[in-house]
């Protein structure tokens, strides 16, 4: 395996992958590749050995029994995730995959789910139902960058003290009512974004692709094979942001 | 006479509503207002009982092969059109069908029912016989946990006065067990019609058991050739022509062979059930074909991921010529990264809203899209321009608010709601 190879840890594809989760790690991947990076892609799944080096890791998002099933395994990962958060590298975790991340999940039936605590964070299941397009700003590796997305939740996310959001929401609801939204530690950090997050967000993806690679020393340029990603990223962004008022169903 | 003010209430609005051009819902709201036990008067007459199909996907289709299958034995069935499966549809159904005293002739009534009325209906329906077919992701959305979607169905099951039929293949709804006084049959698709499908079946996973492999089917896809399928049927085996190509519909005709044969209490006639099918037509937008000039145009519609999957492994490698459109009716496509497209080299036309964001996906795949389109006439007008293809058949592969605008575009009216 060639040093320059960026190492991709993807963390329970199938239980926490139900909502296109794969996409991150696939753009992860091809914009990497567009710059002229090869990457290699590890899956961890429940018993397999815990991934000792990492430049990058994803969690998606998965419903309660997707992250109920994997809560168990998950806390033989505590200590790795505590040697990626001291060296730098970024852990990316969205909806299911935070949660797990934090000091747990309390249901509506009153249980608790334990987390990795790995966020400083609390979830509380049975909050109102959120589905609709999410609009935040995030300061997160650079100046103020504004995301698009998908949000839907029905959780309220309580930070601990020491904890900052990972973004100000713009339009929708985040982790309560304080206009925060998800959790950010060093270059880690959980979201409620999904749509999936990194494709439709090129912008944040730079940035994490430039934590995880300058780490090793390698640079991250774009190039004009990136063109048509982020021509097509912004047009989407933009049709998000047309409909930005439109309220969908939920049952 | 207790019927006669509210069928006659009922068909009225009815005839407002059709005046008015619309309005499904009304006249079944209204006969339920007058007379609230109406759903009860008139299933109970069903000698053979009520048959309930639930699933998250195939719910349209496996209705339609189940009545056509028992027609083509001699019965007579009441069935409620597509979509129709909420209260106030199934006894808008209903209305069309009865004698001024709500009386109806029928010897079954077979019923799509919508997962999440489902146990509510039992109550008025009594089901005798209840199919559940599988439990796919599209739910996440609608119901935010698949577990709670295949409770819903589990629960309805359990309330069948005597029969379930489930599916094996499917980890939620697989391992049902009979309760007191049912019998429980199952139906699936054999491993190696299976594997020979690029992405499977698509049932969601169960993340709280482990797959069982130990169940039995009483009917099993054996052999699947574009759209023909043989199934075994206890120990008949048929040949059928489905009304479309796919693995799913295949499963659909296994799931509703079972329960054919469990309605009439002993095998099905082979010659019947082939008639039966030969005869159907593809249900609304699921493989349905209507001219485009020279050409013909086939529209597949899609309501998930598990659906656009399997419509997608179901087309012709290398399709010629094929148009992807998806609108802000399906709100989060995240899913779309799920997807494998490796069955399409190109894409001539994307259209809707959502166009980009699947633009954007076929990208990272390296899958060229000649034009993207938001408009939908526009698209089509670009789709009818190009040139005829090999196999004269122009592709569309939509979600369901695209597919009626398209439908509308190209002259053909909106029947699905106008029960
Ligand atoms: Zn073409």
């Amino acid at each position: 395996m060639s040093d320059d190879v960026l190492r991709i840890v993807h963390v329970y594809p199938e239980e926490l992958g139900v909502s296109g989760d794969r996409g991150n790690v696939t753009t992860l991947v091809e914009r990497a590749r567009r710059a002229g990076i090869d990457s290699e892609v590890t899956e961890y799944r429940i018993g397999d050995d815990v991934p000792s080096v990492a430049d990058v890791v994803v969690l998606g998002h998965g419903p309660l029994s997707g992250v109920r099933s994997v809560s168990v395994d998950a806390v033989r990962l505590r200590d790795a995730f505590e040697g990626f958060a001291r060296s730098g590298v970024p852990v990316v975790a969205v909806g299911g995959g935070m949660e797990l991340l934090t000091r747990g999940v309390v249901t509506v039936e009153g249980d608790t789910v334990e987390g990795v605590g790995f966020f400083d964070a609390l979830v509380r299941r049975g909050a109102p139902r959120r589905t609709n397009y999410f609009q935040v700003t995030t300061q997160y590796g650079g100046d103020d960058l504004t995301l698009f997305g998908f949000e839907d939740h029905a959780a309220h996310l309580e930070l601990g003290a020491g904890s900052r959001p990972f973004a100000t929401v713009v339009h929708g609801g985040g982790n309560g009512s304080d206009g925060a939204e998800g959790v950010v530690r060093g270059t880690s950090f959980g979201t409620q974004l999904k749509g999936p997050l990194l494709p439709l967000n090129p912008g944040l993806t730079d940035r994490i692709l430039r934590t995880a690679l300058s780490r090793r020393g390698i640079s991250y340029g774009l190039t004009p094979a990136h063109e048509k990603l982020d021509q097509y990223a912004a047009a989407s962004q933009r049709v998000i942001a047309d409909n930005l008022e439109r309220s969908f169903k939920a049952m | 006479m207790k019927y006669v003010v509210p069928v006659l209430a009922g068909r009225i609005v009815r005839a407002l509503a059709r005046l008015r051009g619309g309005g499904s819902a009304y006249p079944g709201r209204t006969v339920l207002a007058l007379a609230p036990d109406f759903l009860t008067h008139v299933s109970s007459q069903f000698e053979r009982g009520v048959v309930f199909v639930l699933g998250s996907n195939g719910k349209s289709t496996t209705t339609m092969m189940l009545t056509e299958t028992l027609r083509a034995h001699g019965l007579t069935v009441f069935t409620n059109p597509t979509g129709a499966n909420l209260p106030q549809g199934i006894a808008s159904a209903f209305l069309r069908e009865v004698t001024p005293f709500g009386d109806v002739k029928h010897d079954i009534g077979v019923i799509e029912v919508d997962e999440a009325f489902a146990v509510e209906l039992t109550k008025s329906l009594n089901p005798s016989t209840v199919l559940m077919l599988n439990v796919q992701v599209d739910q996440l959305y609608r119901f935010f946990e698949t577990e709670r979607v295949g409770t819903m169905m589990t629960d309805t099951a359990a309330l069948a006065t005597s029969s379930v039929i489930t599916n094996r293949d499917d980890q939620h709804l697989g391992p049902y067990t009979a309760r007191p006084g049912q019998s429980v049959t199952r139906f699936g698709a054999a491993p190696a019609v299976v594997a020979a499908s690029p992405n499977g079946l698509q049932n969601a996973n169960d993340f709280t058991r482990r797959a069982d492999d130990s169940l039995d089917a009483q009917a099993e896809v054996l052999t699947l050739d574009g759209a023909g399928a043989t199934i075994r049927v206890g120990d008949v085996t048929v040949d059928v022509q489905l009304p479309a190509r796919g693995l799913h519909y295949a499963v659909d005709a296994a799931a509703a062979l079972q329960t054919a044969s469990v309605v009439l209490g002993g095998p099905v006639d082979a010659v019947a059930v082939s008639r039966a099918f030969d005869g159907m037509k593809p249900a609304y937008g699921r493989g349905e074909r209507m001219s485009l000039g020279t050409d013909e145009a086939e529209f597949i519609m899609f309501k998930n991921a598990a659906s656009l999957q399997m419509n997608l492994d179901a087309l012709p490698q290398g399709v010629e010529q094929v148009m992807l459109a998806i609108d802000e009716g399906t709100p989060d496509i995240s899913w779309i990264y799920d997807i494998d497209f490796s069955h399409l080299d190109h894409v001539d036309v994307l259209a809707g809203a959502k166009a980009w964001q699947l633009a954007l996906r076929l990208e990272h795949e390296g899958i060229p899209v000649h034009v993207i389109e938001e408009d939908i006439s526009k698209a089509i007008r670009l789709m009818r321009a190009l040139p005829s293809p090999g196999d004269r058949t122009k592709h569309f592969v939509t979600n369901y608010e695209q597919m009626m605008l398209a439908r509308r575009i190209l002259g053909h009216p909106d029947l699905e709601k106008s029960a």
